[in-house]
């Protein structure tokens, strides 16, 4: 018994990865779990899968539908497209009606039912809420990523050097201040109306010489004059100013200079999310930077991003990743607000926040509500409770 | 103490600093004209003469500061001068400061755009230049036939001696060049303007609470966002101050509970509870609380407050219908009290494994006692930190919620403000919420540091 005890669980033993695994194939598998055009046909010996392309003809030439053998989908209707049949919130427990193949109309048959309901337009509720996560998913998941790759970068350097400020020499500090200047220059100015090619030549000359500056170790470095700059009290103090405004707020007036495009949406979701992130690697950082290992690797000569993916990543990685998965569900939440709000992606597209604006305002239809709330919820839940149990193996 | 107090100024100090340039950037890095977006949304009742519409334009533009630089630096390219930013129409000034990036002869292009705005129409030529260039387009342009031979001949010597020389001239948009602005509009913002027009329209600077006008509305920020601020601020810090204690008697209960056999499954349940999201529990809660078909308990519509008489006649009239507030606060609050009766337990069960609550036990102490009296002290510190770091997420919610609910709250108001693109009531809410949460982290500060003894001792 005891060792049994001592066996480490399999990763599918753990009922939130099975959880989170079935929602996200769910979600990913939508256009072949859902869709009103056959998966695979075969007519006359050959195969095709008309899904994959909506555009290709759905019989072949001289081949009639008594000719073809179809598989079709789970669910026989796509998303955005209604059905006239049953229009006006028909709830999953009203009679829903379906037309037949010889043109009357009858009593829909137990696989065509619309098993949570429609909207007004008739569209299938089931089907909007699954490729609803999708897009959901979708948009929090690049969003995470961005992210958390600009959290590593500031995180990073803030937590290597600390809160003793950084001594640079003067001349170096200078030389800096001056490219930096002529980079806003041709940001502001030649960016605005002509030359664009030269500016963009230019611009990225100077960057590499930006770049190739700060890691300069010659010269520069010699100079008697230094100066102090405080990277990290910059860096806590801008984390200040982001964490201290609420975050919808912060992206409700940011939304005003973007579009509602999927990326505008990402970027927003990214650049409200880093700031928590950012400070956890900063902390990590701290703890880690006196030890042994990572006093062997600067002697060796590794540094910036080397040093960072070798040695920093891989061990704070477990507590990184309990934070991924806490702003992931975060960026699901506030991405579902914002077009609960109506300022999020554009109202064409379907997302769980849009089914759940337009259930409230049609009270009576509680499916709008219901269904939609306990989809988000679950998911949110899964990836809450992974993240939770991550954080207790810690 | 004294040292501590002036480091927490200072840091103080600094986020203000921080928030004002913040919400500033917020309210003018915007698309467009705002003294046209302001003269669009007023200027409603009726037929008013081109002219006089011009001269309040310039009047306007004037005195929202428009013709000032934005920032106390600026940088330029050398070509352009900044006298350039004062001419009071926006598409004018852009052309001129076009042309006068192109040929690098200030005066040349002066005398170029008042001979060519009196017959042509600026706007249409600036978006031809977006799209080609200025060179092609304004070379097309003299190339159309439908043109008049008068003007043609006028104007096409000024552009082809302006055209000569922009070959001359073309290191000086190279150059750049950095220029101080003793006034402009972020301190005229900050701190008033001295040199305005008339004394009526004064704008004092948020220094003296003026938020300037209301693009859409046309009158006074702050008018506008008080009393919404007021009520969410009521609203959020009266949750906070109901759940705190709450959460940390439930915390407590489950540590001493926890080897009943409904502890064993209380956190996936509290987890869940923690995951549903804000405004779908408001919209479920309105669903079955306020619906005619179901349990109609609550009223769904907005209470109606009385915002003329002075803030003793709006807080009477708050605290008169409370129905109002019931589930919106239920529906803000419970998130907050999961998390922080989560929180509790995780701290009071590594609490109880300390070696002087052994010692406690063997004196005979009662569990009860121990974990309300002697670990709850301990673990009190992270919690208040805890319990104010959610006030920014407390307050999200809140705008979410007084969307739903139609409060008339800051969520309401931040709102209905994107979707007309009023920039100053947007600033301004910015500006206050993150203004209380700064002042609430600092409190929480000071207050940690007097009741936590430890940290005093570490500092001395």
């Amino acid at each position: 018994m005891r060792g049994a005890e001592l066996k480490a669980k399999k990763w599918y033993s753990h009922w939130q990865v099975i959880l989170l695994l079935l929602m996200l194939l769910i979600s990913f598998l939508a256009p072949i779990i859902s869709n009103d055009i056959a998966l695979v046909q075969i007519c006359k010996g050959k195969i095709s899968f008309p899904f994959l392309n909506s555009n290709q003809e759905y019989f072949h030439q001289g081949s009639t539908q008594k000719d073809c053998f179809q598989i079709h989908s789970l669910l026989p209707y796509s998303s955005g497209k209604s059905d006239p049949y049953n229009m006006n919130f028909k709830g999953p427990f009203d009679s829903q009606y379906y037309l037949n193949k010889d043109g009357s109309l009858v009593n829909a048959p137990l696989l065509k039912r619309h098993f949570l309901g429609t909207n007004l337009l008739g569209r299938d509720l089931l089907v909007d809420i699954i490729y609803g996560s999708r897009i959901s998913i979708f948009i929090s998941f690049f969003a995470t990523l961005l992210a958390g790759i600009i959290a590593a970068f500031f995180g990073f350097i803030s937590g290597w050097y600390g809160p003793a400020a950084v001594r640079v020499s003067l001349l170096k500090f200078g030389l800096f201040l001056f490219s930096l200047f002529l980079c806003a220059h041709i940001l502001f100015n030649l960016f605005s109306i002509q030359d664009k090619a030269i500016a963009f030549v230019f611009s990225s000359i100077l960057i590499f010489c930006l770049w190739k500056m700060l890691s300069f170790k010659g010269m520069l470095n010699r100079s008697k004059f230094k100066i102090k700059i405080p990277l990290d009290q910059f860096f806590l103090r801008f984390a200040e100013l982001i964490s201290v405004i609420p975050r919808i707020i912060l992206v409700l007036a940011f939304m005003q200079f973007f579009s509602s495009s999927y990326l505008s949406v990402i970027i927003l979701l990214a650049i409200s999310a880093w700031i928590d992130l950012a400070r956890m690697i900063r902390s990590e950082m701290h703890k880690i930077k006196e030890l042994t290992y990572m006093e062997a690797a600067v002697m060796s000569g590794s540094e910036g991003f080397r040093l960072f993916y070798k040695q920093v990543l891989p061990n704070i990685w477990p507590s990184v990743m309990v934070f991924l998965l806490y702003t992931f569900a975060g960026n699901i939440i506030i991405e579902a607000s914002l077009s609960f709000l109506g300022f999020g992606l554009a109202p064409s597209v379907v997302t769980l926040g849009g089914i759940i604006a337009e259930g409230k305002n049609n009270i009576e239809a509680w499916w709008m509500v219901v269904f939609p709330g306990i989809w988000l919820s679950l998911l949110i839940f899964a990836l809450f409770s992974l993240s939770a149990t991550w954080r207790t193996k810690i | 103490m004294k040292r501590f107090l002036l480091h927490k100024a200072m840091q103080f100090l600094s986020a203000l600093f921080l928030l004002v340039v913040f919400s500033f950037a917020i309210s003018r890095l915007i698309p467009g004209d705002p003294a046209k977006h302001i003269l669009k949304n007023t200027n409603t009742q009726g037929k008013t003469s081109h002219e006089s519409r011009l001269k309040r334009y310039e009047q306007l533009y004037r005195q929202m500061g428009l013709h000032l630089p934005l920032f106390y630096f600026s940088i330029e390219s050398f070509a352009v001068p900044d006298t350039f930013h004062r001419v009071p129409f926006q598409e004018q000034s852009s052309f001129l400061c076009a042309l006068a990036y192109y040929s690098g002869n200030p005066e040349g292009s002066l005398i170029f755009v008042k001979a060519f705005s009196k017959k042509n129409n600026i706007p249409h030529v600036l978006k031809e230049i977006k799209l080609k260039g200025l060179e092609a387009s304004l070379d097309e342009f003299f190339m159309d036939p439908k043109l008049k031979l008068e003007t043609r001949l006028n104007l096409n010597e000024l552009w082809s001696k302006l055209k000569s020389e922009s070959e001359n001239n073309s290191w000086k948009r190279w150059m750049p060049c950095i220029r101080f602005n003793s006034r402009n509009q972020f301190n005229t913002w900050c701190f008033g303007d001295e040199f305005s027009l008339s004394e009526s329209e004064t704008n004092k600077g948020i220094i003296h609470g003026d938020f300037g006008v209301s693009w859409s509305r046309g009158n006074d920020v702050v008018d506008a966002v008080r009393y919404p601020f007021l009520l969410t601020m009521l609203i959020s810090v009266f949750v906070l101050i109901v759940c705190f204690p709450l959460s940390l008697l439930c915390g407590a209960l489950l540590t001493m509970y926890q080897h009943h056999f409904l502890a064993k499954i209380q956190r996936p349940i509290l987890i869940f509870l923690y995951s549903i999201p804000t405004f779908w529990m408001g919209t479920a809660l309105i669903l079955f609380f306020s619906n005619p078909n179901m349990f109609n308990v609550f009223p769904s519509v907005a209470p109606l407050l009385n915002t003329n008489e002075g803030f003793g006649k709006w807080l009477s009239s708050v605290f008169s219908q409370p129905e109002y507030f019931i589930i919106p606060m239920f529906a803000i609050g419970y998130s907050t009290f999961v998390f922080i009766s989560q929180m509790t337990e995780d701290l009071l069960r590594d609490e109880m494994q300390k070696p002087y609550v052994m010692t406690l036990k063997a004196v005979g102490n009662s569990e009860r006692r121990i974990i309300f009296y002697y670990a709850m002290k301990n673990v009190l510190v992270p919690l208040i930190v805890a319990g104010m770091s959610v006030f920014p997420l407390l307050l999200s919610g809140t705008v979410i919620i007084d969307f739903l609910f139609t409060l008339p709250g800051i969520g309401t108001l931040i709102a209905t403000a994107c979707l007309q693109q009023d920039f100053p009531v947007i600033a301004a809410i910015i500006f206050s919420t993150g203004l209380f949460s700064i002042l609430s982290f600092i409190l929480t500060d000071i207050l940690i540091r007097r009741i936590n003894p430890l940290q005093q001792y570490n500092s001395k």
